[in-house]
């Protein structure tokens, strides 16, 4: 099993060397699938036929010379929030209409189905992005591949469990208060939330109307670059697509950090009471690594960064309390026993609540862009521990720790999550680089740079090896 | 604030919003509803905000 490509990348240039084809690849993801999946739990639909009928369309282009780009031939996996033509979007749920995204596919689906990549299947997520996974409920539970009594995150586990265990290179997670980068720092690997706007979410279901994002999630930066050149770009169709020009994000990547402002927040990010020393000294370390490459690295205060969480967490489950008050009225106890009593926390604000967050928003969006007036990115840890035994999480287990990855949900802005060590229980460590508005080559750079001079993202754990 | 005037609010809330849940079900959120009030009320209590506005967009038109 292990030699199998482990990144986008790599399997682009044996594809384009012809030392496999997409049909030998495919093949052989789709045999980790039925090896791997019983025990990890990452899909809910393989999409065997359709997926080997796409890698024969990219291989016959290969034939005749054509090449699309660099997801040409290369598999992949959707979280199944997502709306794709070949298989039925479930969200996880029993109260999803089965008929919803029926014979339509998601802007990012189209635009990949454009580049002639090829669509694996449809993976677990928490039920609607929220919440915990409910055995009751029929659906896979995801485990954590470094540790199965560990969770897995969320919402897009099913994405993080495939990636790091080698079942896709790459996938589609959604992110509304952490959701792409929780996982990818769970699981070991790399996960991407552009600038809110940067990426259609047309052919979605919605959490957070005005936080959600789907972006890419992969082993490695460059490879979230290749997805994000793809699904980057303007949508008429979804009212918060902004029509910004997409930069070449490979052209940014070159390598070097020198005379990179790197900013670290050191108030709460770095000393809020939950956050552990493991992860403390190997984010700490992280940034020593890129300031002994030549980048510039200064402390820097980001006032309100708690209150930014919860703020984001009130948008959140008012928006989300919104979508699902019919069905929380109607059918309680069909969601999850851990989904239900999430969605209703937007019962509990009032309205101004909601409408002081978003003030509340305008104010920490504009304090975080004076922060960063002379820096280029921020680094932070991504989460404050390492992945948690499954069976200590409860819906309230959380609510009192810190959080790093709301607030850019809060901002809109770019955070990208990437690996930087491993626990002393051999769980990943992961930290997050923030960038300005729209400036995804800036946190990509950094994270490509420092993904060359390490390897924890190509780390493969013991259950996938062999 | 009493726990039996938190009950009375989160049943109220629950209430009004069409929602029945079980005691079981109520009872965990007369435990939670302090901490989140809290939280929403931390947001009032920072004066910088009091005349900020919402980070909201609508517009007029339906043709775009």
């Amino acid at each position: 099993m292990t030699s199998v490509p482990l990144t986008v990348a790599s399997a682009g240039k044996a594809l384009r060397a012809r030392e496999i084809s997409s049909t030998e690849l495919t093949t052989q993801l789709l045999a980790k699938v039925k090896a791997l999946n019983p025990a990890l739990g990452a899909f809910i639909t393989v999409t065997e036929e359709s997926a080997l009928a796409e890698a024969a369309a990219a291989d016959a282009l290969f034939g005749k010379g054509v090449d699309k780009g660099p997801l040409q031939g290369i598999p992949y996996g959707t979280k199944d929030i997502i709306a794709t033509v070949n298989a039925p979007t479930t969200a996880n749920s029993n109260i999803l209409d089965r008929a919803w995204g029926h014979g339509y596919d998601a802007t990012v689906i189209t635009r990949m189905r454009e580049q002639g990549a090829v669509g694996l299947g449809k993976l677990v997520l928490s039920e609607f992005a929220i919440g915990l996974p409910d055995p009751a409920m029929g659906f896979p539970v995801p485990k954590n591949p470094w540790n199965v009594d560990h969770s897995a995150g969320g919402s897009s586990s099913g994405t993080g469990v495939a990636v790091a265990s080698g079942m896709i290179l790459c996938g589609f997670g959604t992110d509304t208060g952490g959701s792409i980068r929780g996982p990818a720092a769970y699981n070991g690997h790399s996960g991407l939330k552009a600038t809110f706007g940067r990426v259609s979410k047309t052919g979605c279901v919605p959490l957070g109307y005005s936080l959600d994002n789907i972006g890419p999630m992969a082993r490695s930066v460059e490879d979230c670059a290749l997805m994000l050149q793809v699904i980057a770009g303007y949508d008429p169709a979804d009212p918060c697509s902004v029509d910004v020009r997409v930069p070449d994000y490979g052209a940014a990547m070159t390598g070097s950090v020198a005379g990179l402002r790197v900013g670290v927040p050191t108030a709460y990010f770095f000393d809020a009471p939950g956050l552990i020393p493991e992860v403390k000294t190997a984010v700490l370390a992280a940034i020593d690594k890129l300031k002994s490459v030549g980048a510039i690295v200064r402390e820097l205060a980001i006032p309100h960064a708690e209150e930014a969480k919860d703020a984001n967490a009130i948008i959140m489950f008012s928006e989300a309390c919104a979508y699902h008050r019919t069905d929380l009225q109607e059918r309680y106890n069909m969601y999850g026993k851990f989904t239900a009593p999430m969605l209703v926390r937007g019962v509990l604000y009032s309205g101004a609540d909601c409408i002081q967050a978003s003030r509340f928003r305008t104010y920490f969006q504009r304090e975080v862009a004076k922060a960063m007036a002379d820096v280029d990115i921020l680094v932070t840890p991504t989460a404050p521990f390492t992945a948690p035994r499954r069976d200590e999480m409860t819906p309230e287990s959380r609510l009192l720790d810190p959080g790093f990855l709301g607030q850019w949900n809060l901002t809109g802005l770019p955070a990208l999550a990437i690996p930087c060590g491993f626990s002393n229980d051999n769980m990943p460590i992961s930290m997050q680089f923030i960038g300005k508005p729209f400036d995804e080559p800036a946190v990509l750079r950094a994270g490509d740079a420092y993904q060359r001079l390490t390897d924890w993202h190509l780390r493969v754990p013991p259950i996938a090896q062999g | 604030m009493a726990d039996a005037d938190t009950e009375t609010i989160v049943r109220a809330l629950f209430s009004t919003a069409g929602m029945t849940l079980t005691d079981e079900q109520i009872a965990s959120f007369v435990r939670l509803y302090p901490t989140l009030r809290e939280q929403a009320d931390r947001l009032w209590a920072i004066p910088e905000v009091r005349y900020e506005q919402p980070a909201l967009l609508f517009d007029a038109r339906t043709d775009r």
